[in-house]
C-alpha cells in the first residue's frame, strides 16, 4: 500500500467513517470532526502506522492532506 | 487464498515479519474481502486455537462479514478469562456495524484492568458514541470534569470504564482552565448540568513553589465549600503528583518550598479537612503506578495542554472506577480463596504439611505468603475472607496452626469450605448463608479449570484471571480494586467478626451444578496404555504418595511393578489425562487380577488434581472392557480404609454401581458389579486413545 493509501486508512480509523476519501487537496474544514483535539490524535496515529516521529514546528504548518503526505515521505526517505 | 497470503500469515503466527493485526488492516485498507475471508478460513483451521479464533473473528470483521465475526467472537469470549482489549474493541466494532446497542454496550463492559491499553478503549468509545444504549440496566450518572488540562483521552477512558459497573455516565467537561470560574459563578452551565459527581481535575502544575501548602490547601477547600453549597454531588478531588524532574534534583526532598515537598503538604492538608462529601481520588498514586516519566507527553502538552498522555489514561480512569464503585454501592464484601498452590505452594493431600512452601526460603512460597498477607489486610479493614478447597477437611485445617509462616488463622475466615463438590455450588451455598449475594463475591483460585467453572455458573462472582506464576498473584488481585470503601469504620472490623461467630457447617440441599456439562467442557483426552518400563518409576511415585483416592493403598514397589506388568494374570494400565487447560501426566493407576471368571480390582489410585471429572466413570469403563476381553463376568473391588482415603472413596463402588457383598470386621469391604456385555460402562466426557 502506497502512503496516500495508508494515511486514507488512518483518517477512515481516527474518525471511525469507513466513507472518508481523502485527496491531497483535503483540509481540516472537509472533515466536520476534525477540531484541534482530533488533530492531535490524527498526528499521533500517523506517526504510529509508519514508525516515525514529527517535530513540533513540522506539524503546525500543514495546510492540507497534501502536505502531511509529503512530510510522511520525507521522514521515510531519511 | 493464494500461497502468499499463507506464507505471510504462518510467519505473523510465528512472530515475523508484519503481525496479523498489521496484515488484517493492510488487506481491509485495500478491500481485499476474499482475502480477509480466506485468511480467516486458514487461522480456523491452521492456527492454535488461542490466537486462531479471535483472528479469524477479527479477518471476518474486516470483511464485512460481521454477523460471521460476532458469531465466532462471542463464542471465543465464552472460555477467555482476560480478553484481549484489542480483540473487544474488533467486536465492538461488529456489533456496531450490526446496528446492536445491546451488544455494543455488553462488550464494553467486558474491558477489564488486566489489559489497560488505550487505542482499543478509543474504538469502543466511538461505538458507544454511535449507538447510545437503551439504558436497559445501566444506571445513568451525571459527572462533571472540572480539570486544569485537557481531559480528552481521560473523559473517553472512564465513560468507557465506567460500562463495567453498569454506567452510563452523562458527562459534562468545563472548557479549558474555566475550574474556578464554573464553580465560582452561581449560575454556570456547572450547576445547570446538575452534577451528582464533580471531579476536579488537577495537577502539580496548579501548585506555587516557595508559598505555603497549607495556604494553598485553603484555597481548595474553599472552593470544596462552594461546591458543596450549591450542589448535591459529591466531589472528588484529584491528589497533587509532582514534576518529574527539576533543578533542585535530590535536594528537592529536603527543600520544603520545592514543589515536591508543596504536593506532599498540600496532600496531606487535604486529607485532613476532607469532609465526608469530599473524596480525594489519588491521581499521584495513578502516575506512580503507570510510570512518571511516560505519564505525560511533552509534546502532547505543548500542543494541546494533555497533562495525561493517551496511554496513561485508563489507568486514570481505573481510579476514577474504584471510587465510583464505592459511591454507587458495589464496592466487594468477601474474597474466596484457594488452599493448595494459592495460599501455600504445594498440594497438601500429596505432600503432607511438611512439603508445603509459605514464606522463606522458598521462592513461591514468599509469593503465597504474600498473597496471605494481602488478604489479612482486607480482613483489617472488614472485607470477609473464606476458603473454598477440595481437600479433606483434616488435610485442609493442618497447615493452620502447624506451619510457622502462615499469615492467615483460622479465625480469619467466616466460612472455610472443604469438600469435593464443585466449588460453583458451594460458593452458591455460602451465599445463602452469610445472606449476601453473589456479586459481592471475588475468586481466588490457581485453578485455570475452577475458575472456568466458576465464571460460567457464577458469572455475578468476580473470577480474578491469575497469571501461571505466583509472584502475579497479589498485583492480579490488586488490579481488580474491588474492595475499596469511602472510609473505614469500627463498624467494618466489628460485622466481620460478628460474621466469624456465625460460622456453621450445615447440610442444605441444593440443586446440583450441571456437572455434565462441566466435564463436557473440559474437553478432556485420557491416554491409557499398559505399564511400560518408561512409566515404572511414576507408577511407583504415584503408588506412594496417594492417599486420598487410593482403594487398596497398596504401595507397589517396583519388582512388584515389572512383575505385574509381566504377568498374564494381571491385567495393569495406566491413565494420562489432558484437557483445554493444561496436561496433568500419569494420574491413575489400576491393577486388575483375572480369577476364573470374576475380574479383581488389587489396586486402583488416582492424583488428586484430577478428582471431581469423572475419571473413575472412564476406571469403571476399562474394567468392562478388560472383564469382556478376558472372559470375565464379574467385577470385584476391595475397600481398605484408612484415615486418609476414607471420605473420599469409602463408598466409590457404591457410586459405581457395586454392591457391598461382605464387610469384615477391620472395616474393608468387598464389593460386586456384573458386567453387561449388552450394555459396558461408558464415560462420555472423555476421549481415549490407547497409548
Amino acid at each position: 500500500m502506497n502512503a496516500s493509501a495508508r494515511l486514507q486508512q488512518v483518517f477512515r480509523e481516527v474518525f471511525d467513517d469507513d466513507e472518508i476519501v481523502v485527496t491531497d487537496t483535503t483540509t481540516a474544514k472537509d472533515i466536520p470532526d476534525w477540531d484541534s483535539l482530533a488533530h492531535i490524535s490524527l498526528i499521533v496515529a500517523v506517526e504510529g502506522e509508519f514508525g516515525i516521529r514529527f517535530l513540533g514546528p513540522e506539524v503546525a504548518g500543514l495546510k492540507n492532506v497534501g502536505e502531511l503526505r509529503q512530510l510522511v515521505e520525507r521522514h521515510l526517505a531519511r | 487464498m493464494n500461497t502468499d497470503h499463507t506464507d505471510v500469515l504462518r510467519t505473523a503466527l510465528a512472530g515475523g515479519g508484519p503481525s496479523l493485526r498489521d496484515l488484517g488492516r493492510r488487506l481491509a485498507g485495500g478491500s481485499e474481502r476474499e482475502a480477509l475471508a480466506a485468511g480467516a478460513a486458514w487461522l480456523e483451521e491452521n492456527a492454535p486455537p488461542r490466537l486462531g479464533q479471535p483472528f479469524a473473528a477479527a479477518f471476518l470483521g474486516w470483511a464485512g462479514r460481521h454477523a460471521d465475526a460476532v458469531e465466532r467472537y462471542e463464542r471465543w469470549l465464552e472460555d477467555e478469562e482476560a480478553p484481549e482489549a484489542w480483540h473487544l474493541a474488533q467486536l465492538c466494532r461488529s456489533w456496531r456495524k450490526l446496528g446492536d446497542a445491546a451488544g455494543v454496550w455488553r462488550t464494553a463492559a467486558r474491558l477489564h484492568p488486566w489489559d489497560l491499553a488505550f487505542e482499543p478503549r478509543q474504538v469502543v468509545a466511538q461505538c458507544l458514541k454511535a449507538l447510545p444504549s437503551s439504558g436497559e440496566g445501566l444506571k445513568r450518572l451525571r459527572v462533571a470534569i472540572l480539570g486544569t488540562f485537557t481531559t480528552t483521552s481521560v473523559e473517553l477512558c472512564l465513560k468507557v470504564a465506567a460500562v463495567r459497573l453498569g454506567l452510563d455516565l452523562d458527562l459534562w467537561v468545563a472548557d479549558f482552565d474555566q475550574l474556578r470560574a464554573q464553580i465560582l459563578q452561581p449560575d454556570s452551565a456547572l450547576y445547570r448540568h446538575d452534577p451528582q459527581v464533580v471531579i476536579l481535575a488537577t495537577t502539580w502544575r496548579d501548585l506555587r513553589p516557595g508559598a505555603s501548602g497549607e495556604g494553598q490547601a485553603d484555597e481548595w477547600a474553599q472552593l470544596w465549600s462552594v461546591l458543596l453549597d450549591r450542589t448535591r454531588a459529591q466531589v472528588l478531588q484529584h491528589t497533587f503528583d509532582r514534576p518529574v524532574g527539576s533543578p533542585g534534583g535530590h535536594l528537592d526532598a529536603r527543600d520544603p518550598g520545592s514543589l515536591r515537598s508543596i504536593a506532599a503538604e498540600v496532600n496531606a492538608s487535604l486529607a485532613r479537612r476532607a469532609p465526608s462529601r469530599v473524596t480525594l481520588v489519588d491521581y499521584e498514586q495513578a502516575v506512580y503506578r503507570f510510570g512518571a516519566d511516560t505519564w505525560t507527553d511533552a509534546r502532547q502538552w505543548y500542543w494541546a495542554k494533555e497533562a495525561v498522555a493517551p496511554g496513561a489514561a485508563p489507568w486514570l480512569a481505573e481510579e476514577y472506577v474504584a471510587v465510583l464503585r464505592a459511591l454507587t454501592g458495589q464496592t466487594k464484601k468477601m474474597l474466596i480463596l484457594d488452599l493448595d498452590n494459592t495460599m501455600w505452594g504445594g498440594i497438601v493431600g500429596e505432600v503432607g504439611v511438611g512439603g508445603l512452601s509459605v514464606g522463606p526460603p522458598s521462592v513461591e512460597g514468599e509469593a503465597h505468603q504474600a498473597l496471605q498477607r494481602y488478604s489479612k489486610a482486607l480482613a483489617a479493614r472488614g472485607i470477609l475472607l473464606a476458603v473454598c478447597s477440595k481437600n479433606n477437611r483434616e488435610d485442609a485445617l493442618a497447615p493452620f496452626g502447624a506451619l510457622h509462616d502462615m499469615v492467615l488463622g483460622l479465625d480469619d475466615f467466616v466460612s472455610f469450605d472443604t469438600g469435593w463438590d464443585p466449588k460453583p455450588q458451594r460458593v452458591k451455598r455460602m451465599a445463602l448463608t452469610l445472606n449476601l449475594g453473589l456479586d459481592s463475591f471475588v475468586f481466588v483460585d490457581d485453578n485455570p479449570a475452577e475458575r472456568a467453572f466458576m465464571r460460567r455458573e457464577c458469572p455475578q462472582v468476580l473470577t480474578i484471571p491469575l497469571p501461571a506464576d505466583a509472584s502475579g498473584y497479589v498485583e492480579a488481585l490488586d488490579r481488580a480494586r474491588a474492595f475499596e470503601v469511602l472510609s473505614v469504620s469500627a463498624e467494618d472490623a466489628a460485622r466481620a467478626a460478628s460474621y466469624r461467630a456465625e460460622r456453621e457447617r450445615e447440610d442444605l440441599k441444593f440443586t446440583v451444578t450441571d456437572s455434565a456439562s462441566y466435564y463436557a467442557s473440559l474437553e478432556m483426552v485420557a491416554t491409557i496404555s499398559p505399564f511400560v518400563p518408561a512409566d515404572h518409576l511414576r507408577i511407583v511415585q504415584l503408588a506412594g504418595r496417594s492417599n486420598q483416592f487410593n482403594l487398596t493403598t497398596w504401595r507397589l514397589a517396583q519388582a512388584e511393578v515389572e512383575q505385574l506388568a509381566a504377568s498374564s494374570a494381571h491385567a495393569c494400565l495406566t491413565l494420562r489425562l489432558r484437557d483445554r487447560f493444561g496436561d496433568y501426566g500419569l494420574v491413575l493407576v489400576m491393577v486388575t487380577e483375572v480369577k476364573g471368571t470374576c475380574l479383581e480390582i488389587g489396586a486402583l489410585f488416582m492424583s488428586c488434581r484430577v478428582i471431581a471429572r469423572s475419571v473413575e466413570q472412564l476406571a469403571l469403563a476399562e474394567m468392562d472392557r478388560i472383564a469382556l476381553d478376558r472372559g470375565c463376568t464379574t467385577l470385584r473391588g476391595l475397600y481398605l480404609p484408612t484415615k486418609k482415603n476414607r471420605e473420599l472413596v469409602s463408598d466409590l463402588y457404591g457410586r459405581l454401581g457395586f454392591e457391598r457383598i461382605e464387610e469384615r470386621p477391620d472395616g474393608s469391604t468387598v464389593w460386586e458389579r456384573t458386567v453387561d456385555p449388552e450394555m459396558p460402562a461408558t464415560n462420555p466426557w472423555i476421549r481415549v486413545e490407547r497409548g
